[in-house]
């Protein structure tokens, strides 16, 4: 097989997943909300997306599978049957033997899946349901019913059915109805089956011919319901595996989740009050209770918040399950030998990561293989093993996670990627010049950067690293890259381990009170104005040694002057986000609360440096500040 | 009849995988330049940005779908010259049609080999140019 081949059909097994994987809880909603015009729609296009597909890649057991639920589909969704749990389970079964079939053909095992018996339950829920509803009587019926049911001779009779005239047709389906009081045109496709010469001369029957057919069709009764029978097996394979397991709808979740965060808020409210009456009346012995009370409120709070966390929390395997296939595919792609190593993919991360993580890793991946690993020639010419080696390490550190993707190829060439880009005019001479080592790796994030003269097969998407940098950031994370010449390269990835409820600083400035997340603070400082330096412009201070360029939050926001006096102390934010630091004065420091996000609508998050907002112990609504969108436009008008 | 392999090609639908399959087909044939939509909206910006020789669109697809794109290009004045080919599957044939009316000028049922695809292509500028 091709290589290319090989692409598309890995491409495709990855495509039909996710369009699956995208559909069945759109089942789930059906069944809560009932018949939906625009979700039946959506179903109905995934099945037919897959179906074509499908076609062209020759795996006749999904075209099958597919085109008979999108049959099912097609009617529900022109009212032509209504919905049913019978109906609802053998389209989920369908879905399920979908994913079977993608997973045989991912795993290359040859397994060949007998989908005949599920494509005949799917008729057999189709006919019943259209018995079922009086409304059903169009002429189409009997060709969809027969037309799905003739399995591989399909091409044979799709050729004819649509050039029945639609008189035969007609009288064909009352004879049918009247002869067999049950499933008939089911009974039909058994005979038929049974000679295929009929199909073919079957658009030229006569009323005569129809009767006979239709007399046939009661004496083959008893051998279609045996045929009926083998489903029962799909169906015990599946059902050992949701033996534990409770389907709840991501939005039910989702519910709980928002109301722990209510919670949290008042406890933090009531804390608040609580601190308050202590101080006033720490004689009373109820005081004592209350504040007995209130922190026990807080204890269990904080374990109910971890528990429902826990609720959307998934092993991030199911991310990288794709992942050795990929690599191997990949670097095949580029004739490049590489092993891949996971470790730690039972590590647990919110679902939100589940689902935006997948694309970043893809790149680094891709990106490690394309430029890191090098070709074994090369690499034997080093002395390195012949094969290249990528790592992926994912644990938990504090309230993070950490996901590491390390290479053993010939790391990052700091002066080509400066020559770059001067070359493509993203920076000056001036600016490289200037450039510390980590900000140097960073260009590679830059939109429309990419070292390759041209651009490989693989990486030919029209995306590149800085998709990678824009997806972690949206999950409050960030990347930073360490790297060494012919030993290799390292990408960190940070993401707080909870995207709903963080710990962060309260600060001040002009007035106002504003929320920044803890987990990028490095530390916070109490400088005088003597400890302000200016460098080209740019005010920086020296801690330790090291030049930090500082901004004035007031500045930022642009909140008019700041209240505190020239000449007075100023509190100082050291921020870190992966290579980058930078120092952000405030007001005043209020102290550390835990804050509920709280999205804003009608808010342009990416221009206002804003996350979202909260509320706060004396139940103020106060916004959280964005800080890893701070930092990109900040340092990028002051390249440090 | 001799194809002009330089226009530029829109392979409109919403599943990559087909989108690589037809480009493939498209560049087996001999097409050189190949530009991909994911849906009637994103092609109709497409179209306006650049001028193209040819589409080749799936029919089923969100936001909009080919149809609903057919007749907007066929009502601007800018596009409506540009040659549509519609790709369908076998059920969907009493959409062809519709198609027709709406001034589609040639369709192609999945799944299809290259010849086909350049018979039913090569069958449009022949009618064109008739």
């Amino acid at each position: 097989m091709s290589d290319e081949m090989e692409e598309i059909i890995s491409e495709f097994i990855t495509e039909a997943e996710e369009s699956l994987e995208k559909i069945e809880p759109l089942f789930v909603e059906l069944e809560r909300k009932g018949e939906d015009k625009d979700m039946l729609d959506d179903i109905f296009r995934s099945m037919h997306t897959i179906k074509g597909a499908a076609g062209f890649l020759n795996f006749q057991g999904i075209v099958d599978v597919a085109h008979s639920s999108e049959n099912l589909m097609k009617k529900l969704r022109d009212g032509d049957i209504a919905l049913s749990k019978q109906l609802m389970d053998a389209i989920l079964k369908s879905i399920d033997m979908l994913r079977l079939l993608l997973a045989h053909i991912k795993n290359k095992d040859g397994i060949e899946e007998n989908v005949t018996p599920l494509v005949r339950e799917l008729e057999n829920v189709l006919n019943n349901a259209l018995h079922d509803d009086s409304s059903s009587g169009s002429t189409d019926e009997f060709s969809v019913k027969t037309e799905s049911s003739v399995e591989n001779k399909t091409t044979v009779f799709e050729e004819t059915a649509p050039f029945i005239d639609s008189h035969t047709e007609q009288r064909a389906e009352e004879h049918l109805q009247s002869t067999s009081q049950e499933g008939s045109a089911v009974d039909a496709s058994g005979m038929i089956q049974d000679d295929p010469e009929e199909i073919q001369s079957f658009s030229k029957v006569s009323e005569q011919e129809i009767e006979e057919l239709a007399k046939s069709v009661d004496v083959k009764d008893n051998r279609n319901s045996e045929n009926l029978q083998p489903t029962k097996d799909h169906g015990e394979k599946l059902k050992e595996k949701s033996s534990q397991n409770l389907r709840v709808d991501v939005e039910r979740i989702d519910k709980v989740m928002d109301l722990a965060g209510e919670v949290v808020l008042v406890r933090n409210r009531l804390l608040n009050i609580s601190n308050y009456f202590d101080q006033i009346y720490s004689s009373d012995p109820k005081s004592e209770t209350l504040m007995e009370t209130v922190s026990f409120l807080d204890r269990v709070t904080s374990d109910m918040q971890l528990a429902v966390m826990k609720i959307r929390m998934q092993p991030i395997k199911k991310v990288l399950a794709k992942f050795p296939r990929l690599v191997r595919d990949m670097s095949a792609g580029v004739h490049k030998n590489v092993d891949l190593h996971i470790s730690g993919e039972g590590t647990e991360v919110d679902k939100t990561v589940i689902e935006n993580i997948g694309d970043p890793l893809t790149h680094i991946l891709r990106n490690s293989i394309d430029h890191g690993i090098e070709p074994s020639e090369e690499r034997i010419a080093k002395g390195k093993p012949e094969r290249g080696k990528i790592e992926i390490n994912i644990f938990q550190k504090g309230n993070q996670i950490v996901i590491e993707i390390s290479d053993d190829g010939k790391g990052i060439d700091l002066e080509k990627l400066k020559a770059k880009a001067i070359e493509k005019g993203l920076i000056s001479k001036e600016d490289a010049a200037k450039m510390a080592n980590e900000a140097v790796t960073e260009l590679i994030f830059m939109p429309g950067f990419s070292t390759k003269e041209v651009a490989t097969e693989l990486s030919g998407r029209g995306v590149g690293m800085d998709v990678v940098k824009t997806k972690i950031s949206q999950l409050n994370g960030y990347v930073e890259i360490t790297t060494e010449k012919n030993v290799g390269t390292t990408f960190r990835i940070c993401i707080p381990l909870t995207l709903a409820i963080i710990q962060a600083l309260m600060v001040e400035v002009s007035g106002i009170k504003y929320a920044i997340p803890l987990s990028p603070i490095e530390e916070t400082l109490k400088i005088s104005e003597n400890d302000i330096d200016n460098v080209s412009g740019q005010n920086v201070i020296i801690i330790r040694n090291k030049v930090c360029p500082l901004f004035e939050l007031h500045t930022i926001l642009e909140t008019g002057s700041s209240h505190s006096e020239p000449t007075d102390y100023k509190y100082i934010i050291v921020i870190s986000l992966g290579d980058k630091r930078f120092c952000i004065a405030v007001d005043k420091l209020v102290g550390q609360e835990e804050v509920v996000i709280k999205n804003l609508k009608g808010v342009d998050t990416n221009s206002s440096y804003v996350l979202g907002a909260t509320i706060t112990g004396d139940g103020k609504v106060v916004f959280i500040l964005d800080v890893t969108g701070m930092s990109r436009q900040l340092i990028g008008t002051a390249i440090a | 009849m001799n194809l002009d392999f330089k226009m530029k090609v829109l392979v409109v639908d919403d599943f990559s995988t087909m989108r690589r399959i037809v480009k493939n087909l498209l560049k087996q044939i001999g097409f050189e330049s190949i530009d991909e939509a994911e849906d009637g909206a994103q092609a109709l910006t497409k179209l306006k940005a650049c001028d193209y020789g040819l589409i080749v669109s799936d029919w089923n697809m969100p936001n909009m779908d080919g149809l609903s794109m057919l007749k907007k290009i066929r009502e601007d004045d800018e596009l409506k010259d540009i040659p549509i080919l519609m790709v369908t599957v076998e059920s969907e044939k009493e959409k062809v049609i519709t198609a027709r009316q709406a001034g589609v000028n040639n369709y192609i049922v999945k799944p299809f080999t290259g010849e086909v695809l350049k018979e039913k292509i090569d069958n449009i500028f022949e009618k064109i140019t008739a």
